[in-house]
């Protein structure tokens, strides 16, 4: 079902072709790379040539090989990343959704809290705090990435908890834990996976903003390291940014977008809310007349909206 | 429908009373403290006495409830205190950022919101077609771009190779231009930073202005208008987009809270004298006050924008407006 | 119903508008924070026909805000020193060679005990409120400076027994013990502030006035954006060579660099990095002026450590890094390598004995006659039971270190040890290394890269405080290293005020540390200082420093 959705976008196809060869690249990175792009192979600030092809960096490595193996470290934060995210958005989103009362309505006031503080400067105390080390990165950028996907979650468990089946369930005195997981964490996988997806174009790129501002690892060959070291050994001004910089800015854009195409189709297709009406508040879903709970609706619509799509630069 | 308001409020305010908790606590928890900034450069040569001196001097020798006390009194009297990094009250410092950074933020907004509804409402309607894919496409590339890699390359391009913008600042610095020379001047240095900030920032607003139009079209009373036999562009301008709005002034009244917290990439690599670049170096110098206030500034602006937009939905949307009503008389 | 939405919609597009409308105000009436001087001479005045030269306008970029650039709110040591010097006056001055000469004072008699310096001041020096700079001033200021804790200028007066002022231009202070250094610190590097100003100021740090006696007045302060300077034309050394300096603040080195390639600006206090040198001494309208650089770059062990307590391990590490490789890799050349014993090898000095060495075998043969060996076949030797391994700490916001960080692990992979690489925020660094900036504090790491800025080797006797095992005289001893008879050399030092036998001990304590190593010195960058020659030609490199200092505004002084 989910192949079928994405056969028909032509987006979704781009993206999944984008990621093949990402993909491709990473997992094929001794093959392809001509250097061991940790070695000396070359003096340093050489320019494109034959032996190298993206010339060298500011110790003599080569750049197009710190490219390749680097779409190894950069996917696995982006994944990672975007799986710690997915793992506490969708428990959060699933507790919030379900239990409607106070447990709820306080999980999503913390989710208020998390995005209410500054995205970089929060990023620059952790960093400080933790230590900049791939794996801190990779935790650090999951738990700053999840509160997005928590409330798509919830959006989507709330109106699954209000159907007929897990109504009989309940009834039958099905308890609360088999019923989130036997009943409506299979409804919201599909959605989780659009999430997963959208969740780790954000965390690639995340990364690359961390790196250029010396917040990442910088002993890890991210591509995001690359553009550090290229900003920082003045590649604008030698011109050599037009072999330094170019080259690992493209193959961001290239995953990233890669995942949110990929997102986006699927998001398109699974998404039952965007297939009919909503996106603001939606008195159809929940026939609730109450004026306080459709205001109640209408805020957290309209946050969930405003989450997708403020972006921090 | 007071309860509701009560307690909504009644939310905000906790929410905001901790975020001013964590404001206060987390950079007292990073490594390191201040002494540098306090003591001048060269920290090693003083005594321990002289140390606890300055450390005393600035309140940060009192335990952590006394100080988190004398913040809270603080706060409530509108004392933000002085930057320990620049010696000046942080009020000044702020309201020197502040302009600035609303300056390239705010504009970025409103032109981002004005493309990315017209093209969004423009996509959803010809949802499938070649129009919206190709849009679609575009705008989740651009989504897609490192900000700070466009604005170095705008850099490259237009300031080193072809000279035609300033490289830094908001300003040209060591000239006092008045009027129209002024406004020239400013307008130059902003050219390039905001297109950065809104080639990266544009797409969300699509995305959203998209959805929700789509929303919207797959509405019974569009399919109504289209049977009682309107022209499409009738329903397109006079039903369609008046509903999509909605979540599009939200979203856009959220942004602009956050428009108060800088572009902070940006505005390194172009200089930028924003709120951004200001809370990165006052986290690395562990500059406490203007830690706490800039934050709190944020906050504040998040929950006052949080409010306001709870408050207008109603005038925005009738049908919230009559569900209030029918609630039980006047709301207000 | 569609109008009351209209309205909405109106009044958001408005606040909007009406936010993005105020800066238009703002930066030009922009609070200052200097005495009221006049503008930048705006062409005003008729084109004088007569031979008149130009007033020369310079324009100097800085990376760092200043503060508000007095002795209490300047904030780095380059080149906020330097600009503060602009402003006040020290009674000594630095001269090229960085050897201290009069300057506003005329002589410093020193007493046959060493314990009493009667200096005679200039009577011609003045504030720029036109009041003159008298001993009382002096007096003043040194007390001040005790009273008011700074780091810089509290530390050399602390110990002052007392201080006289028989008459306007001498000034006689008692030490409790001979300082050797006293003609650097205090004289050539502690700042003279006016008596009339400053003695009813009680917190110095919030205190904004900039009058001083220097050869530029602050004309203006934006900040974060901009400092103004212009002549004093009553200065006593003359009228400086430049009429107007202009130092706008620019964060990025990258930006600074290349507002200078397009002629924005015509110089910069930031120094040129490496890979730029060559081709901006292409430039047919830029000129780079070159010299010796002071600041240090060093791998620096916890010598409280194992095994890297055991000094025959430290020397197996320093032999097996080659420095040569590291400055030719990372700083293409443009550096001098390390000397193990600390002083620059261009120094009168150094002992030119004392040498380098890069020999992997002899390193691990030190290592194998130790017994620590591999006995597991991983490639890591083991020392009493424990792997040779250590994480090495680098500041993240200074990509040459990292990359020194990087060659040196895996140099060490050569020798068999496991060095681990972590890149930290530099205050987190400093907060495991030197907690709070107190060596008494203790230290938690194993190998850390460091670096110590100029002065530090400027001063030849500061040497003392980088191996003094008492926190209170070895201040900057961040690795815990213990050695009983550099304690002594350095008791002598700090006490001996004849040059010869100072020279003797400074080579006693150099041996010392060249065998033990408590760090490793890796390199002393060079200073490149690119400008345009256009606008103004006459800087002058003083060894060390670079070319933005006093001097360089008067050519034709020679202190």
């Amino acid at each position: 079902m989910i192949w079928n959705s994405i056969k028909r976008n032509p987006l979704g196809i781009i993206g999944l072709a984008l990621l093949m060869t990402m993909l491709f690249l990473a997992l094929a990175a001794n093959f392809v790379a001509p250097y061991d792009p940790t070695k000396q192979t070359g003096k340093p600030f050489e320019k494109p040539s034959a032996e190298h092809w993206l010339g060298t960096n500011d110790i003599g490595q080569d750049i197009l090989s710190e490219l390749i193996y680097g779409t190894r470290i950069s996917l696995l934060i982006g994944v990672l990343s975007a799986a710690i995210a997915m793992v506490i958005g969708t428990s959060a989103g699933l507790v919030a959704g379900y239990y409607r009362g106070f447990l709820g309505t306080a999980l999503m006031r913390l989710v208020d809290v998390v995005l209410v503080i500054p995205f970089v400067p929060l990023m620059v105390l952790l960093a400080a705090y933790l230590g900049q080390s791939l794996w801190n990165l990779i935790v650090v950028i999951g738990l700053l990435v999840w509160a997005r996907p928590a409330r798509v979650i919830r959006s989507q468990v709330l109106s699954l908890a209000e159907r007929d089946y897990v109504t009989a369930a309940r009834s039958v005195g099905a308890r609360d834990g088999h019923i989130l997981v036997r009943h409506i964490l299979p409804g919201v996988l599909s959605l989780a996976l659009a999430q997963f997806v959208l969740a780790t174009s954000g965390a690639i790129l995340l990364e690359a903003a961390l790196s250029f501002l010396g917040l990442g690892d910088p002993t890890q060959k991210s591509w995001g390291t690359v553009l550090f070291y290229a900003q920082a050994r003045n590649a604008f001004l030698s011109g050599a940014w037009v072999w330094w910089v170019i080259p690992p800015g493209l193959m961001i854009t290239a995953s990233v977008l890669g995942f949110a195409l990929l997102g986006f189709a699927l998001e398109e297709t699974l998404n039952p809310r965007l297939k009919a009406r909503v996106a603001t508040a939606s008195y159809r879903a929940a026939p609730t007349k109450s004026a306080p709970a459709q205001l109640q609706r209408a805020s957290e619509a309209r946050v969930e909206a405003a989450v997708g799509s403020s972006r921090e630069t | 429908m007071l309860q509701f308001f009560v307690g909504k409020l009644g939310q905000y305010l906790l929410v905001l009373w901790i975020a001013v908790t964590l404001n206060f606590a987390l950079p007292r928890l990073m490594p390191g403290n201040p002494l540098a900034l306090l003591a001048g450069e060269e920290v090693n040569l003083l005594t321990p006495q002289q140390r606890a001196q300055l450390m005393a001097s600035v309140g940060l020798d009192q335990p952590l409830p006394v100080q988190y006390w004398r913040y809270l009194q603080n706060l409530a009297r509108g004392d933000f205190g002085y930057s320990f990094q620049k010696n000046k009250p942080i009020t000044t410092i702020l309201a020197d950022r502040l302009p600035w950074t609303l300056l390239l933020t705010g504009t970025s907004l409103i032109i981002s919101t004005i493309i990315g509804v017209t093209l969004g409402a423009l996509a959803a309607w010809k949802r499938g077609g070649r129009g919206d894919v190709g849009l679609l496409g575009v705008f989740v590339f651009l989504e897609s771009l490192p900000a700070f890699w466009v604005g170095m390359l705008l850099v490259a391009f237009f300031a080193v190779l072809f000279p035609i913008f300033p490289t830094f600042g908001a300003v040209t610095p060591w000239e006092t231009k008045q009027g129209m020379e002024l406004v020239q001047d400013i307008l130059r240095h902003l050219v390039l930073p905001l297109s950065t900030l809104t080639i990266v920032s544009v797409s969300g607003t699509f995305l959203v202005a998209r959805y929700s139009m789509l929303a919207v079209l797959g509405e019974d009373f569009i399919t109504v208008a289209r049977a009682k036999g309107l022209r499409e562009r009738e329903i397109l301008f006079r039903h369609a987009i008046r509903n999509a709005l909605l979540p599009v002034a939200t979203v856009f009244t959220l942004n602009l809270a956050f428009a108060f917290g800088g572009a902070t990439v940006v505005e390194t690599v172009f200089s930028y004298p924003g709120v951004g670049r200001l809370i990165f170096e006052a986290v690395l110098a562990r500059d406490y006050p203007v830690l706490q206030a800039a934050f709190l500034m944020i906050t504040v602006m998040v929950v006052v924008a949080n409010i306001l937009a709870d408050a207008i939905y109603p005038f925005l949307d009738p049908r919230v407006r009559h569900a209030q009503e029918r609630a039980g008389g006047s709301a207000r | 119903m569609f109008a009351s939405r209209l309205v909405i919609a109106l009044l958001l597009v408005l606040f909007t508008a009406l936010s993005a409308c105020a800066p238009a105000a703002s930066p030009a009436t922009a609070p200052t924070s200097a005495p009221a001087e006049t503008a930048a001479p705006k062409a005003t005045a008729p084109p004088a026909p007569t031979a008149t030269p130009k007033p020369v306008s310079l324009r100097m970029a800085i990376l760092l805000d200043e503060s508000t650039l007095q002795p209490y709110t300047y904030v780095s040591g380059y080149p906020g020193w330097n600009m503060l010097s602009l402003l006040y006056d020290t009674l000594f001055i630095m001269d090229v060679d960085n050897l201290p000469k009069p300057w506003v004072a005329k002589e410093d008699k020193v007493s046959a005990d060493g314990k009493v310096h009667t200096i005679t001041l200039r009577n011609d020096v003045k504030w720029h409120d036109g009041k003159p700079l008298t001993s009382a001033d002096v007096k003043f200021s040194y007390e001040f400076y005790k009273k008011n804790t700074h780091s810089r200028w509290t530390p050399p007066v602390r110990t002052f027994v007392s201080i006289e002022t028989p008459n306007d231009t001498t000034v006689v202070i008692t030490l409790p013990a001979p300082a050797p250094s006293f003609a650097i610190q205090p004289l050539a590097d502690v700042p003279i502030v006016p008596k009339h100003i400053w003695e009813n100021v009680a917190d110095p740090r919030k205190f904004e006035n900039n009058v001083g006696s220097g050869p530029f007045k602050l004309a203006e302060y934006k900040a974060d954006q901009l400092y103004r300077f212009t002549a004093n034309a009553d200065y006593f050394a003359g009228k400086p060579a430049v009429d107007e300096l202009l130092m706008p603040i620019i964060k990025d080195p990258t930006t600074i660099f290349s507002a200078l390639k397009t002629g924005e600006i015509h110089a910069t206090t930031r120094d040129l990095s490496p890979e730029l040198v060559k081709d901006f001494q292409a430039l047919a309208d830029m000129k780079v002026s070159r010299g010796p650089g002071f600041a240090t770059t060093l791998l620096q062990f916890n010598a409280e450590r194992a095994p890297w307590d055991k000094k025959e391990v430290r020397q197996a590490v320093a032999l097996a890094i080659d420095t040569q490789k590291l400055v030719d890799t990372i700083l293409l050349g443009y550096g001098t390598p390390g000397n193990p014993g600390w002083l620059h090898p261009a120094s009168p000095l150094h002992d030119p004995a004392i040498k380098g060495e890069y020999n992997i075998a002899k390193s691990k043969s030190l290592l194998d006659g130790l017994g620590y060996r591999d006995s597991d076949g991983d490639g890591v030797r083991e020392a009493v039971g424990k792997k040779m391994e250590a994480v090495l700490l680098v500041q993240s916001n200074n990509p040459t270190r990292i990359r020194a960080a990087e060659l040196i692990a895996a140099a060490m992979k050569d020798i068999g040890i496991s060095i681990k690489v972590t890149a930290m925020e530099a205050e987190s660094v400093t907060a495991k290394v030197w907690p709070d900036f107190d060596v008494a504090k203790g230290r938690d790491f194993d190998w850390s890269m460091f670096g110590w800025s100029a002065p530090v080797l400027t001063t030849p006797v500061r040497m003392v405080t980088l191996v003094h095992s008492d926190p209170l005289v070895g201040s900057i001893n961040i690795g815990g290293y213990k050695n009983p008879t550099a304690n002594k050399v350095g008791d002598e030092l700090n006490v001996t005020t004849d040059a010869e036998k100072q020279k003797t001990l400074l080579r006693q304590l150099e041996k010392i540390v060249a065998e033990d190593l408590p760090f490793v010195m890796l390199w002393y960058a060079d200073g490149n200082y690119a400008y345009r020659p256009a606008t103004f030609d006459k800087w002058v490199f003083q060894k060390g420093q670079g070319v933005f200092h006093k001097l360089s505004f008067f050519p034709n002084v020679k202190p």
